[in-house]
């Protein structure tokens, strides 16, 4: 799932930004940042990603995400959203390193 | 299957060459693409020996360029690309054939995203749409009579989308004395027909006016203009040609303001980078083979094919949407530099310019959600809801304009040039009297009132306005339209079955 770093491969999927309410860009930078050193961030379409950020400019929701229907996906549709994901990616490196960590309870 | 259209043009030759032949054009292989053409192009009395740097047409072409640098963007592709149905190869969506309601939702969604992005026409909606429909009149005629027209376009549609090509669809003919059908206008020309047949194509004579985007793009896709009869069948005519065929002439339109762009600095201009264009397109004897011919005397099959392309076009005004977000910012800005947006006034302003821009938005994605499949496979818009779409564009974006112009105050029209502000004599007076707070740049202020002006009455206004009214169909096409596809007897039959009318008794 992890590279031989333990980095994770997270794949950035965005929506086709017609109207979206904040910076789609910006935030993915914003992300890149935070989990710098902790994470490889590629285009959805690279092989072996470990999971799909998937940058949705709003509720609606619209990217296609049909060719990733098996993979594990997380979606970001506002700016609030940011917090949680990058928690998340972290408690799932901590899984990574630790199997019987109780991190795992987060990922419902 | 370059080769097989067998038409003198320097583009394809290149192409032959392997030097551009990718399935998706950048931005900058557009451009270079545009060099290797050769059109003859008239503007102010004069032929323009380059097309591609001539400063008032390069706005334009930098806004279709648009289309081809989002394409590339990870941010855009969902919307801006699509898969092939024809070769499976990820195309741009504009040489795309819609496969499904989500294909029409998302050609509305790009209108927006390329209207905001570029705040103007972006010209390259047109070709789609004729593609769109030919797909589906071809397939129609030849369920009739057996020809291979369908064929033919499925094998000119993988050309195109093989080399991302820009086409301008042309269907607008002069048209001359609107009383008269075609045979019987004082000029035969004045709608373009077929003046001769021979073994290996046919040589058409006429024009196609109003041409938008027509020298930014590969190639012109001819359509005729109106319903026809069998007395007007040498009209029913549709082919495809490159742009630079012999015996094409193009002659570029004015636009309001158009000679500020040749004027130095940045302010005036409104809008830096980008703008549209149009032109009369004239065919004078031009040879068309036959396997880019797609309708040659069909008559019954012309208004169809009108038909078919108008919806397509006139949910295509989506792009208005995105120049109306453009100019809703635009207008908040200003009133923010006037400090005047916090008055009830200007809020209730803003909430009306969001209104009727929503509203317009409602149109377009209705009239793709409510799409259906058509016997060729393409997906074709609700044709009634297209038309209301289409018939609240004529309107709304006057009512956004004049209300940008309240907003924005008489300033717009009324302020010095771009040289007086700079000018050591005026410039300090300038500063001095057109600020309205310490912490807004005066230049800013003009920079605005530029674009605002622009939009509403400057060269945009022509795409945002009038296009808006005349595009795609006057007001009263899209009236008749809507007479036609609304179901009278079943409102009726409600309204009576309410109020205990029985029409059996």
């Amino acid at each position: 799932m992890t590279n031989r770093d333990g980095i994770l491969r997270v794949g950035i999927k965005y929506c086709g930004g017609c109207n979206p309410e904040y910076d789609r860009v910006a935030l993915v930078a914003r992300i890149r940042g935070a989990l710098k050193g902790k994470v490889e961030f590629v285009s959805a379409q690279s092989e072996g990603v470990d999971l799909i950020l998937a940058v949705q400019g709003c509720a609606t929701a619209c990217a296609d995400l049909s060719p990733f229907k098996d993979m594990d996906i997380k979606l970001i549709t506002k700016v609030g959203d940011v917090e949680r994901f990058i928690q998340e990616v972290n408690a799932m490196r901590l899984l990574k390193r630790d199997p019987h960590s109780h991190c795992a309870v987060i990922f419902k | 299957m370059l080769a097989s259209y067998g038409i003198e043009s320097s583009k394809v030759s290149k192409k032959e060459k392997g030097s551009l032949h990718m399935t998706m054009m950048t931005a900058d292989q557009y451009e270079e693409s545009l060099r290797e053409l050769n059109l003859v192009v008239y503007m102010f009395g004069e032929r323009l020996n380059n097309v591609v740097d001539n400063t008032i047409i390069r706005p334009s072409l930098q806004a279709v360029a648009k289309t081809y640098e989002l394409a590339h963007l990870p941010e855009y592709e969902d919307i801006m690309n699509a898969t092939s149905h024809i070769t499976g190869h990820r195309i741009n969506r504009f040489t795309h054939i819609h496969q499904s309601i989500e294909d029409l939702v998302k050609k509305s969604k790009m209108g927006r995203l390329l209207g905001r992005h570029t705040g103007c026409c972006f010209q390259r909606c047109v070709g789609m749409d004729s593609l769109n429909a030919l797909s589906i009149v071809t397939f129609d005629i030849d369920t009739k009579y057996g020809t291979d027209y369908n064929k033919r376009f499925l094998k000119y549609l993988e050309y195109v989308q093989e080399n991302d090509l820009t086409c301008d669809g042309a269907m607008t003919d002069p048209k001359g004395n609107r009383r008269l059908p075609p045979h019987k206008q004082s000029d035969p020309d004045l709608f373009l027909h077929v003046v001769a047949e021979k073994e290996d194509g046919i040589v058409v004579r006429g024009a196609k006016a109003h041409q938008t985007g027509a020298v930014n793009s590969h190639e012109i896709i001819v359509m005729p203009t109106i319903s026809m009869r069998e007395e007007d069948k040498d009209y029913a005519i549709s082919f495809s040609l490159p742009s630079d065929a012999d015996g094409i002439v193009y002659i570029m339109g004015r636009q309001s303001c158009d000679t500020r762009k040749l004027e130095a600095g940045t302010m005036d201009q409104g809008n830096l980078l980008y703008g549209g264009h149009e032109a009369l397109v004239v065919f004078d004897n031009v040879f068309v083979p036959w396997d880019r011919v797609f309708m040659c005397k069909e008559f019954e099959f012309a208004g169809e094919l009108v038909e078919k392309f108008a919806s397509y076009h006139r949910q295509s005004y989506a792009c208005k949407v995105g120049v109306g977000d453009v100019l809703i910012g635009a207008s908040q800005t200003i009133a923010e530099y006037n400090g005047a947006e916090k008055a009830s006034h200007v809020k209730d302003k803003i909430i009306e310019m969001n209104h009727l821009n929503e509203t317009l938005y409602c149109g377009c994605i209705a009239c793709a959600s409510e799409g259906k499949k058509e016997p060729s496979g393409t997906y074709s818009v609700n044709t009634l809801l297209a038309n209301v779409h289409k018939q609240n564009v004529t309107r709304f974006p006057y009512e956004l304009s004049r209300l940008a112009q309240d907003i924005a105050g008489g300033l717009m029209v009324t302020m010095p040039s771009e040289k007086d502000f700079r000018s050591p004599e005026t410039g300090k007076w300038l500063e001095k009297y057109y600020q309205t707070h310490p912490d807004v740049p005066t230049k800013d202020r003009m920079h605005i009132l530029r674009l605002i002006e622009n939009l509403t009455l400057g060269t945009a206004a022509v795409g945002y306005l009038t296009e808006s009214m005349h595009g795609a169909g006057s007001p009263q096409a899209q009236r008749i339209m809507i007479s036609r596809n609304v179901n009278m007897e079943e409102k009726k039959r409600a309204a009576k079955k309410l109020c205990g009318i029985d029409d059996k008794s």
